[in-house]
């Protein structure tokens, strides 16, 4: 044996190989996310919600379209050859997620931004020809059709990390449940952030706040559901340098701390509510930040793990 | 219209299909002489990963990669007792598998990654803009990127190409054809599971009980993959080559990850309609 | 044994594991588990520099056994030739033999003859109980070379030796046969020579000899080295192992130099013919038999001019000018450091090679950091050819020569050797073309005009000369009408015939014919038309002995060569190395000259008497039977015997060369030194080569992990490797591949170098060989450098 390591494998040298992708995934991740979070609860609202409801969260079809500006960019700049990024569009292929992922984007993109400029249109703030022209967009056919894209954009993110395998990303079956979770509590979260700072009535925030539980509730759930199904595998995640960021970012900011202070919130109104709603809903969308950022580098350092992905192949 | 789409995008007809091909490595035979790993790199100009020792046994390139398409592990057996009972020195050249079932080709989102018509999975550097997808989605860690700013093919992904060019020309690929004891034996890939099958029995009449093959239909290891096109007899468990137990193949388990995405999605909408519907 | 087939050559070493799957046993035994080990059926650890005891024990084994091949032995050896009575063995005189001179260290080997008169017809006893036959003295003098001597020398365990033993014995006789593989690790210590003829002994004891399967492999060290003794580089011979005219040895005329050198029985009887032929081709016209075809334009020795003592000698300043061709002493020969500083004694220096080596380079890159401002030497590189880009041939392990064409032009000013001697050549007569003094005529005799009629238009070098041409003169041709001579029988003594290289005619038997170009499988395991094989074509030497002393084959399944009655001629699967139509029945003519002398039963006609000899009454230097000792340089005492080590082996007592005693504690250690597969030689070739490099990238020592606890290193560590020459600094690879051995009750350790880094190339690391003592076997002149001493510590030298 000699210098042959303690493990069953080939000295330490990992299983699989490390991902090359950079800061730039998460990052896209947790915009994409919000943006597809936003949109589709602007849209509930805009189906099922009140006047107050409809107008507090039009504002997210603005957060929407503004959190997807930098996810094309974001991608692109992560390819090896970024000016070959249209080779994404040569196929239609929904076998691959990234491919699912990349034509996914490409058509929320402008729908977002179509709805935001009849948005921008209805509300007075784009005149003119192009305000005229925002006008003829149908709306209600873009909520759907966005919502249903949106969906897919939150959805496809986790399953995509899945898709591969990395033992912390593919050893549990959630990971794209927890990921979608994660996009529509801080995209409700950012649609409730705006409507405090617009200062919308009580009931309103209280509804949207009350939606933006719910997602957190339903995060809460998937994570731990995933660190169930994970196990030893999670080990980067949970107790190496991703730790802290894990538990306090992504587990205490991201769902703990805006449950508590919603639920402080829950009976109270005017400005309290106001504050206590900002600060769950800063809490949810850092939290989602946090969450992205440490699975996906935690996941990074597990494709190094080689008793992992042992694991992860074990019959 | 789609001719110029066509056309932008680099798309063309694939040849008509062969028979397969492939490797049969022969690790019982193997000298650890690491030809394989030098023709490869001379055929296809590869560039040296650099120089440093590693100290495990002789092996000091490490693990196939970007500029490593053939690599020779070294594993060292022996009892710590000083007469050194149980001593092996296994030898294996390591390759990419060319699966059946191909997780880098499945993850491609451009098409760059193909089934060539002689069944190897091949690379095309023109069309691969260096996503980086495959590179994780191997269960085996053989596909990777060459470094964005390198010299080498800066920002694609590269493997082992089954010598796509000299099979072309009717060669054997390089690897093969430097091998000086047969360890790596080329062929149509059926004719090679015959014959692997065949030194399977040879090997355990003579007592070589560890020995076994790794990426036979007939394997567990290809319930998810398939066949391996290259393929292994093996003198000691997976694991010790670090090869996986069952290499997993992420398609299997996606409508399952899809479905949770989705119950999640479905749940949030239905909670927004009851939250907003309830005013 | 003493070979790392597997990774020195691994291309060849494709045979032994296709007899492998074909169910033979290969053995390896060795110091190190290397990759020859790994694929080995069973590898057998022998502490370094024991190989003798080792081979010495099977030899034991198959006699005190009687498991010796009866017929084969008793026809075709020397065990019932009767031995001269002055003759006193080395186990009746402390491990030396009768002949010795303490003095000069060296043997007059007189009292070794056969009793009676001439060589060729000793008396013999057939039934082999003469207390003074060969048979009888072998066996008295390996009657201590036990099981158990064995392993308290050796360190290998008695069951595996035993085994050994037993499976050597059952792969021999007539139906089965053996072969034993070397290589330098036999040949680089004090008594090489002597480690082979243990293995002769034991394969001619065992009828293994001259039948397929059989005989012992001399693993080269490099493509073509075999070549380079044939034709060849050594300082002693001419070309085709013609001894080298020398002063003390009174070979003041040609007459003289042929009565000495001749032998009367046996092939070399011929000697006069290839001589004569020789001068004729180097000197053309102007040798006749008036100026003795020229012999005396050959500068006769004058001494030990070796490549070792060449090197002390100009490290005391008494040589001038070296022109090293594909060699790099300044880390590929033995203490190195002694090398390098030999190189700045000199005036001028010209090193050609592919690369900048490390002796191109010493006067500014050597480890010794020398200022070039004080450096003497004037240095000259030239760049030369690499073999895709000159014609050729190789001549390899097994005596094949392979033409091989040039696929393209050397880069820049690079210049096949070929070309570099010829045209030093051309240029050295031209600034002679005046002199009459006598020692410049040989110079301007010299036949010298190897361009061909046209260059060859595909290639910019104009002045290319002819390989073919070159071959064509090895070859040999009638001096009248330069007809191409068909093969060395047709050599005449008369001046009538030119000749390069004896044994390699036939090589070119007419024009257009180069028989090493030729490429046909043939049926797959002779394959007589692949190449040409010296000598006349003929695949294995002394075959006659595949036949019994009938001449019908010993068994069905090992039949070679044997007698067609009907045909009344030799025949088989090769050529028979034996006068085609001489009958097994033919009895010797007392009178006959050569192999007429011999019987139609005695195989070995290159022998004076035509046997295989047991015991080797002349042609060696250091005694007619393999004795053990210990190396120049051991930790250890012989346990054989009252002597220590070889007794005529040349030591290089001086300042600079120290050697350790036995017991010193400064240096409790063996070292042995290797290559591995990656690299090459002293990486002169390799080291620039980055796919090669990456491979093994820096310089180790291997040790076992028993020795690494007892020093505590780790492995990775970098430690100093010391010995009484040099010291350098490499990393430990601790490995159990590396055994501590028991010697009479006590541990020594062994520490591996491979020897391929130096200070210049893409990567570079310390060196091996500033480690290694100077020293000479006494046939061959070759350094001890597969087993010395040294001491390591974890650390850094600075």
């Amino acid at each position: 044996m000699g210098a042959q390591g303690g493990g069953e494998g080939y000295y330490d040298y990992p299983v699989v190989r490390r991902p090359v992708w950079t800061w730039e995934v998460p990052a896209y991740f947790w915009l994409g996310g919000m943006a597809a979070g936003a949109y589709v609860t602007a849209s509930l609202a805009q189906k099922f919600g009140s006047v107050d409801d409809q107008r507090a969260a039009a504002d997210g079809y603005y957060l929407a379209a503004a959190a997807l500006v930098p996810c094309a960019p974001l991608l692109i700049a992560d390819l090896g050859r970024p000016e070959r990024f249209h080779h994404m569009l040569r196929i239609f292929k929904p076998l691959s997620p990234m491919n699912l992922g990349a034509w996914t984007l490409t058509a929320f993109t402008p729908v977002a931004v179509a709805r935001a400029a009849r948005q921008a249109a209805d509300g007075g703030l784009l005149r003119g020809p192009l305000g005229a022209l925002a006008r003829l967009v149908p709306a209600a056919l873009l909520e759907l059709v966005g919502s249903v894209l949106g969906l897919a954009l939150g959805g496809y993110t986790g399953v995509l990390l899945a898709a591969t395998n990395v033992p912390m990303w593919a050893k549990s079956k959630v990971l794209g449940g927890l990921f979608m979770a994660s996009a529509l509590s801080s995209g409700s979260a950012a649609v409730t952030l705006q409507a405090a700072r617009r200062g919308v009535p009580d009931a309103t925030l209280h509804r949207l706040a009350t939606l933006e539980a719910a997602a957190s509730v339903g995060e809460m759930a998937m994570l731990g559901g995933y660190l169930m199904q994970s196990g030893k595998t999670a080990r980067p995640l949970t107790a190496g340098r991703f730790a802290a960021p894990f538990w306090l970012g992504a587990v205490g900011a991201g769902t703990l701390l805006p449950l508590v202070l919603h639920g402080f919130a829950g009976r109270r109104r005017g400005r309290m509510l106001r504050s206590l709603s900002t600060a769950a809903a800063v809490c949810s969308m850092a939290g989602s930040l946090a969450l992205r950022w440490t699975i996906f580098e935690a996941g990074k350092a597990s494709s190094e793990d080689q008793a992992a992905s042992f694991d992860l192949s074990s019959r | 219209m789609i001719d110029g789409y066509k056309r932008l995008m680099n798309v063309e007809p694939p040849p008509a299909p062969e028979k397969a091909k492939g490797f049969f490595t022969d690790t019982s035979l193997c000298i650890g002489c690491k030809a394989c790993e030098v023709a490869c790199k001379q055929w296809n100009q590869l560039p040296a990963d650099g120089f440093a020792m590693t100290g495990n046994s002789y092996d000091n390139t490490g693990k196939l990669g970007a500029t490593t398409w053939r690599h020779v592990q070294f594993i060292e057996q022996a009892k710590a007792n000083s007469n050194r009972q149980d001593q092996r020195w296994l030898m294996m050249s390591d390759v990419c598998k060319h699966c059946a079932n191909a997780a880098c080709l499945e993850a491609c989102p451009t098409g760059s990654l193909v089934r060539t018509e002689y069944g190897s999975v091949y690379v095309q550097q023109d069309i691969c803009n260096g996503c980086g997808f495959c590179v994780p989605a191997c269960p085996f860690g053989v596909i990777d990127r060459a470094p964005k700013h390198g010299e080498f093919e800066a920002g694609t992904a590269h493997k082992c190409t089954l010598c796509y060019d000299r099979l072309k020309d009717d060669m054997t690929p390089a690897c093969a054809k430097s091998c000086p004891t047969a360890s790596i034996q080329f062929g149509d890939v059926d004719e090679l599971q015959d014959r692997a099958r065949r030194r399977l029995g040879e090997l355990k009449a003579r007592g070589e009980t560890k020995a076994q093959l790794y990426g036979m239909p007939e394997g567990e290891e290809a319930s998810e993959v398939g066949p391996l096109h290259a393929f292994f007899l093996l003198l000691d468990k997976p694991q010790a080559y670090n090869l996986p137990e069952v290499p997993r193949l992420p398609r299997k388990t996606m409508g399952q990850r899809y479905g949770w995405s989705a119950a999640v999605g479905v749940g949030f909408a239905l909670v927004g309609a009851l939250v907003f519907g309830r005013r | 044994m003493g070979s790392n087939m597997a990774e020195n050559h691994p291309v060849g070493f494709r045979w032994p594991m296709k007899a492998k799957e074909r169910g033979a046993t290969i053995i390896h035994v060795d110091p190190r588990f290397s990759r020859t080990s790994a694929a080995a059926n069973l590898y057998v650890p022998i502490r370094s520099g024991s190989d003798i005891a080792f081979l010495g024990g099977l030899i034991n084994y198959v006699l005190s056994r009687d498991l010796w091949f009866k017929d084969y032995v008793l026809a075709y050896t020397n065990a019932s030739s009767i031995i001269n009575d002055q003759f006193v063995d080395a186990e009746d005189n402390g491990g030396v033999f009768s002949g010795y001179d303490p003095k000069s260290h060296t043997y007059d080997n007189a009292t070794w003859a056969y009793a009676g008169a001439p060589k060729h017809r000793p008396a013999r006893d057939e039934t082999l109980q003469d207390p003074r036959c060969v048979m009888q003295i072998l066996t008295r003098h390996y009657a201590r070379y036990t099981p158990e001597m064995v392993e308290q020398v050796c360190g290998t365990p008695k069951e595996l030796f035993l085994q050994v033993a037993e499976v050597l014995v059952k792969n021999s006789g007539r139906e089965r046969t053996s072969a034993i593989c070397y290589a330098v690790g036999w040949t680089q210590q004090s008594y090489g020579a002597q480690i082979i003829r243990a293995a002769g002994i034991l394969q001619l004891l065992l009828g293994n000899m001259g039948r397929p399967g059989g005989g012992i492999m001399a693993l080269r060290g490099h493509a073509s080295i075999q070549g380079s003794t044939d034709v060849p580089t050594l300082f002693d011979l001419l070309p085709g192992y013609l001894p080298h005219p020398a002063v003390f040895k009174g070979d003041d005329t040609l007459e003289t130099y042929m009565r000495e050198s001749a032998v009367r029985g046996g092939y070399w009887s011929n000697l006069p013919k290839f001589m004569v032929s020789l001068l004729k081709a180097w000197y053309g016209e102007a040798a006749t038999k008036d100026n003795e075809y020229g012999y005396q334009w050959i500068p006769k020795l004058t001494g030990d001019h070796s490549h070792v003592s060449t090197s002390a000698a100009m490290a005391d300043g008494q040589v001038q000018g070296f022109i090293v061709f594909g060699q790099n002493p300044a880390n590929g020969s033995p203490h190195a450091g002694l090398q390098r500083k030999a190189l700045t004694q000199l005036d001028w220096l010209v090193a050609v090679d592919l690369y900048e080596t490390e002796t191109a380079a010493f006067w500014y890159a050597a480890p010794e950091g020398w200022n070039p401002k004080d450096i003497k030497t004037e240095v000259f590189l030239l760049p030369t050819a690499g073999p895709a880009e000159k014609d050729g041939t190789f001549t390899n392990t097994q005596r094949l020569l392979q033409f091989h064409d040039k696929a393209v032009d050397p880069p820049g000013d690079a210049r096949s050797d070929l070309w570099l001697v010829y045209q030093l050549g051309r240029r050295l007569k031209e600034l002679y073309r005046d002199s009459t003094r006598p020692q410049d005529q040989g110079l301007l005799n010299l036949t010298w005009d190897y361009l061909p009629e046209r260059p060859d238009p595909r290639w910019h070098i104009k002045d290319e000369p002819s390989a073919e041409t070159v071959l064509k003169e090895i070859n040999g041709f009638t001096v009248a009408d330069r007809k191409l001579l068909p093969e060395f029988a047709a050599l005449k003594d008369d001046g009538s015939t030119a000749c390069g290289v004896w044994i390699y005619s036939g090589v070119y038997p007419e024009e257009g014919k180069n028989m090493a170009r030729r490429r046909v499988k043939g049926d797959g395991w002779v394959s007589p038309e692949w190449g040409f094989s010296w000598p006349g074509n003929r695949r294995m030497l002394y075959n006659r002995a595949s036949a019994d002393p009938q001449g019908k084959p010993w068994s069905e399944r090992k039949k070679y060569i044997w007698w067609d009655a009907a045909q009344d001629k030799w025949t088989g699967f090769d050529r028979p190395d034996f006068p085609e139509t001489k009958a097994p029945d033919t009895p010797p003519k007392p009178d006959g000259v050569g192999v007429d002398l011999h019987s139609g039963s005695d195989p070995f006609t290159l022998k004076a008497d035509g046997r295989g000899w047991l015991f080797a009454p002349s042609g060696l230097k250091d005694g007619p039977l393999p004795t053990h000792y210990e190396p120049l340089e051991s930790p250890v005492s012989n346990l054989l015997y009252s002597r220590q080590d070889s007794p005529v082996a040349k030591r290089f007592t001086r300042k600079d060369n120290p050697i350790s005693p036995p017991g010193d504690p400064e240096y409790p250690y063996v070292v042995t030194t290797y290559r591995v597969t990656e690299q090459y030689t002293s990486g002169a070739m390799s080291r620039w080569i980055g796919w090669l490099s990456e491979l093994m990238p820096e310089m180790f020592a291997e040790i076992s992990p028993e020795l690494a606890q007892e020093k505590g290193i780790k492995n990775m560590d970098w430690i100093v490797v010391s010995s009484p020459r040099n010291r350098i600094e490499c990393r430990a690879l601790v490995t159990r591949r590396m055994r501590p051995f028991r010697h009479n009750g006590g541990v020594i350790h062994e520490v591996g170098l491979p020897y391929h880094w130096g200070y210049k190339g893409l990567v570079t690391g310390a060196m091996a060989n500033d480690l290694v003592p100077l020293s000479e076997e006494p046939n061959v002149y070759i350094q001890e450098d597969k087993a010395f001493k040294c001491n390591i510590y974890k650390g850094r030298l600075r």
